[in-house]
């Protein structure tokens, strides 16, 4: 008996390992494929040929540079801003009392229910209007509106928090931004890092809308610059693959910081979204 | 008497609008912080959106507007490519449903059966590990792996079986399996890890019993743990239908819709072709609406059957 069930840990072991490296063989390729010149590319391009050309990444370096400035700043600025509008809303309307309360909050979460494609020409549109087309706040402005799901989930929070903090800290004369800095907003930050992280997440993964209107050289993001870069300039094949190594390594060195926080935060995300 | 009780009455509510007004002066703060949220809210959802409803009965570019009521709508019934777009659409959808009640669900239990804490926590990283890099960097390595020269053919010429090599992204018969197969074995990533925290939130005292009661892994699985995750398969094949609803990333990366004239095309990418080739900004508007609509009744759909599911629970 004890043998069997042994035995049976063994058999989940060797299926999982099949399944890793099914998983990752793509992954390591990509990386073994950027490290060859272009002979070693069309003739052995599956594992190790040595030796390892570094060459590809300075070239892939010289165009990905851009892109991968552009796409930390707007995914900075973009979730920064859509946070701090997001906590501060869903905070007013979790803890006050006013005139027309429950309807502001059902406009401000109609779009949890609205795919975003329908907004995809219109929102392209507005862009061309506005002159943003081709800069980064083509990017900044649509993802900083992303605001529904942030407002969602803090308002559920701030909504469950004890209201004896807020009535000691009234009767020592906190106004109500005082209440926010100081009681919510300590105590809401794991909440709203996951969804800083999730919102990151999403800007680094989309590839359709900045393809469209933030497909010049000012504006480029990583993904839609590697992309670019491999149809239009035509590098050196090893070259093109560094270059998508390069557009990943930024979300590695995020989770390598965050984990936990990363972990909770797409899977907070991707149910609710 | 009748007369006094009446002048000891509370005061009538005031109307709606004077209550408006009176809590305006008085909370005219709070209205303020919420402002810059209801100002992005406005300009880039309710603008964009009321926007696309009437200008998907327009031709539009970015100089002029032009009513041309259902003639979009019209075009988009004739367009030839529009029977195969949708057929696309529905074998994706239909596979990739499929594939997140399959494959992920089974590396998770896999991995709730392993019975050593320290390497169950390792392969759990392992498999989670994949979300860090972007959906589009994998795109464009299948699509490497598809080429002439690509990691398929290679492999294939590896065992003797070259002349079987082709084009994949650009054979008919192919290419649409193609792009359904990037990902595989689909197990790493979030539908994995969901499922593996909705298979660990069951009480193990529940496994105990059905192992004292005789039941295998298979039975365990089938009987025990499977109709306890069921909400969580019910969210995951959701969100996948909703998914894959909208997303055109792998054709428009791979193929642009290709090969021939809708090999790969999905609806979302006939959107997107319509406002980049043509700058047809209505005809774009009318395909979104009418994945609106789609998306609009399944929700329904879903929502009357988990309604009546969770009623036949409780009666």
């Amino acid at each position: 008996m004890k043998l069997r069930r042994h035995f049976d840990q063994i058999i989940i072991n060797i299926i999982l390992v099949v399944i890793a490296v099914f998983t990752f063989v793509p992954l390591l390729t990509l990386l073994t494929l950027s490290f060859k010149d272009i002979d070693q590319f069309n003739n052995q391009p599956m594992g190790l040929s040595f030796p390892l050309n570094f060459q590809n990444y300075a070239m892939a370096w010289k165009f990905m540079q851009d892109p991968l400035w552009h796409n930390i700043i707007v995914g900075i600025t973009a979730p920064a801003l859509s946070i701090s509008m997001a906590a501060i809303t869903a905070f007013v309307l979790a803890r006050f009392n006013f005139a027309g309360r429950p309807l502001l909050f059902g406009v401000l979460l109609l779009s949890l229910l609205v795919p975003n494609t329908i907004l995809f020409v219109p929102l392209f549109q507005l862009i061309i209007q506005i002159g943003a087309q081709n800069t980064l706040w083509a990017l900044i402005l649509p993802y900083a509106a992303n605001q529904a799901l942030t407002i969602f989930v803090t308002h559920s929070f701030y909504k469950d928090m004890p209201s004896e903090m807020f009535d000691a800290a009234k009767m020592d004369g906190a106004n109500t931004l005082d209440s926010f800095f100081y009681i919510a907003l300590p105590l809401s930050t794991p909440i709203l890092s996951a969804m800083a992280i999730f919102q990151v997440w999403l800007i680094w993964n989309d590839y359709a809308w900045p393809s469209l209107v933030a497909n010049s050289n000012e504006a480029r993001t990583a993904v839609t610059g590697l992309i670019y870069f491999n149809d239009f300039s035509r590098p050196e094949p090893g070259a093109g693959m560094a270059a998508a190594v390069l557009a990943a390594l930024p979300m590695l060195v995020l989770f390598i910081f965050t984990m936990r926080t990363f972990v909770a935060g797409l899977t907070a995300g991707a149910i609710k979204e | 008497m009748l007369t006094s009780t009446h002048a000891d009455s509370p005061p009538k509510p005031p109307a709606p609008f004077t209550r408006f007004a009176r809590s305006l002066s008085r909370n005219w703060q709070l209205y303020i912080l919420i402002l810059p949220s209801l100002l992005f809210s406005a300009i880039f959802f309710y603008y964009p959106i009321t926007s696309g409803f009437y200008h998907s009965f327009t031709y539009w570019d970015i100089k002029q507007t032009v009513w041309v009521g259902l003639e979009n709508y019209a075009r988009l019934l004739d367009d030839s490519s529009t029977p195969a777009a949708w057929r696309n659409m529905a074998v994706i959808l239909i596979s990739n449903m499929l594939i997140v009640c399959i494959f992920p669900l089974f590396g998770a239990v896999l991995v709730v059966r392993l019975r050593n804490a320290a390497l169950q926590y390792w392969w759990r990283i392992l498999f989670v590990l994949p979300i860090i890099v972007p959906a589009t960097v994998t795109v464009f390595v299948w699509r490497w792996f598809y080429g002439l020269d690509g990691g398929l053919n290679q492999i294939l010429r590896m065992i003797n079986l070259g002349a079987l090599g082709k084009i994949w992204l650009g054979e008919p018969s192919y290419a649409l399996a193609a792009i359904i197969f990037v990902g595989f074995p689909w197990v790493a990533g979030l539908n994995f890890l969901i499922y593996v925290a909705a298979l660990q939130s069951i009480s193990q005292e529940i496994l105990d019993s059905a192992k004292v009661d005789g039941a295998d892994s298979f039975k365990t699985f089938f009987f025990i743990e499977l109709p306890l995750i069921r909400n969580q398969v019910l969210v995951l094949i959701t969100l996948t239908f909703i998914y894959y609803l909208r997303s055109f990333d792998a054709p428009l990366i791979m193929t642009n819709g290709g090969p021939g004239t809708a090999g790969t095309l999905v609806p979302g990418l006939q959107m997107y072709r319509a406002v980049r080739d043509d700058l047809d900004l209505g005809y774009g508007s009318a395909i979104g609406m009418v994945l609106f609509a789609a998306t609009l009744i399944f929700t329904a759909i879903n929502f009357y059957i988990s309604r009546r599911q969770a009623k036949g629970e409780s009666s």
